[in-house]
């Protein structure tokens, strides 16, 4: 055990692994506080779709050869995830298939203009570093950091200022219309954060694992809390620990970030529902 | 009854305070009065020794009361209720009925639909039957 404790230290006093934890906190607890509104809301999958539409961007990006990759991939990842939660009932195509075909189709493109554009030698390297986000995250530079520290700020900020709203909301859509909440900006809002995060989360997990961030948590905490508010904290610590077990984990055993990080709140999901049953008395 | 609701993780207080988002726009959270006022909705439709229970777990009576206290919250003087025994079994609806009486004694104006029309007559101050068109007042 002390070496284990001293490797860690010894890890710890890297910049990249110090990045690594302070993005890593702070993505899985962004993504963990909309992850309950989004499981409840039936968009569980969102977190997906979304992250292959950011990989299409990237793709994108990359053709063009732009310096900053973030200008091209935030705003489409915005529009598309506007496009997808504020549609509501009255669209053509709904909620689920909509998702589908857009992740998809996002993975689809992106792939192909990689592919017929190569910039690099090692394509599918660059593919699987993007889509598994295998050490991406312990390859952030210092401006990344500081923008993701601003970006999860923004979010918790107006997390904690609309939680209430939020709640509301995604309890009874039509209520909150009827007593006069205004619908259409919230969710909209709330739309704009699920890109943020989704985009923030690429970097830590990788475009494929992105949804393990926004639903184990949430799902975790579902099974064994029982108000709104209870199950926000718990799966805001759920995610944070098992994101922070994640990372030591893969330092430590060599092992990729991403599907540590993901087999943690894998476990901490198995954890919470033998706690649920057992509290439940079998039900 | 949305889908949506039938696996929320949600307390009836919080459920009953959300409805005065509409309200006040810019606080984030909810005042003294309105907690208190909270507290007195769901004295008036029996729910108050639900206050922490989880939502989905309770009956259908009791979340038909939970969904009047907060209807009482975001309104004043009117009360639409559409059809609010459907579903519920006699002791259920025996207790919701009690409830609007007491709201209506309160002075709150009740408008319900109902397919339950013996009831319906018993209390009710007027009725409109709908079939042929006509209006009873007592």
């Amino acid at each position: 055990m002390p070496e284990i404790i001293e490797k860690i230290s010894f890890y710890l006093d890297f910049p990249f692994v110090q990045y690594a934890i302070i993005v890593g906190v702070l993505v899985s607890l962004c993504s963990s506080l909309l992850g309950v509104t989004l499981v409840l809301k039936r968009y569980s999958y969102i977190g997906d779709g979304l992250s292959h539409v950011a990989f299409g961007a990237l793709a994108i990006a990359s053709v063009l050869k732009l310096t900053n990759n973030m200008l091209l991939i935030l705003p489409v990842t915005i529009a598309v995830a506007i496009l997808l939660l504020c549609t509501g009932k009255n669209a053509r195509i709904k909620g689920d298939a909509a998702v589908a075909m857009v992740s998809v189709g996002a993975l689809a493109i992106g792939y192909l203009l990689m592919n017929i554009f190569s910039t690099s030698a090692n394509i599918s390297g660059d593919v699987c570093t993007t889509l598994f986000g295998s050490t991406s995250i312990l390859t952030l530079k210092a401006e990344e950091v500081y923008l993701c520290i601003v970006l999860s700020c923004i979010v918790i900020f107006c997390f904690v200022l609309f939680y209430n709203k939020i709640f509301t909301i995604t309890f009874d859509e039509n209520f909150a219309r009827a007593t006069g909440v205004n619908t259409t900006i919230f969710n909209l809002l709330i739309a704009v954060i699920v890109a943020v995060i989704i985009v923030l989360a690429m970097n830590l997990v990788g475009a494929l694992l992105v949804s393990a961030l926004v639903v184990f948590p949430a799902l975790s905490a579902m099974r064994t809390f029982k108000s709104f508010f209870s199950v926000t904290i718990a799966a805001a610590t759920i995610s944070v620990i098992c994101s922070l077990i994640g990372i030591v984990i893969a330092i430590l055993a060599g092992t990729p970030v991403g599907s540590t990080i993901v087999a943690a709140d894998i476990v901490a999901f198995g954890l919470f529902y033998l706690i649920g049953i057992a509290r439940n008395g079998g039900n | 009854m949305t889908v949506v609701q039938k696996d929320f993780p949600a307390s009836v207080e919080e459920i009953v305070l959300s409805a005065f988002q509409g309200k006040h726009r810019l606080l984030p959270f909810y005042g003294r009065a309105q907690r208190d006022r909270a507290m007195e909705c769901m004295a008036l439709t029996r729910t108050e020794s639900l206050r922490k229970s989880c939502f989905r777990e309770l009956s259908g009576g009791q979340k038909q009361r939970v969904l009047l206290a907060r209807a009482l919250c975001a309104a004043e003087r009117l009360l639409l209720l559409d059809e609010p025994v459907t579903g519920l079994d006699p002791e259920s609806s025996e207790t919701m009925y009690r409830v609007i009486k007491d709201l209506h004694k309160k002075g709150m104006t009740i408008v319900m639909v109902t397919h339950d029309v013996d009831s319906a007559l018993s209390d009710a101050t007027r009725v409109m039957n709908f079939d042929q068109i006509s209006v009873k007042g007592k």
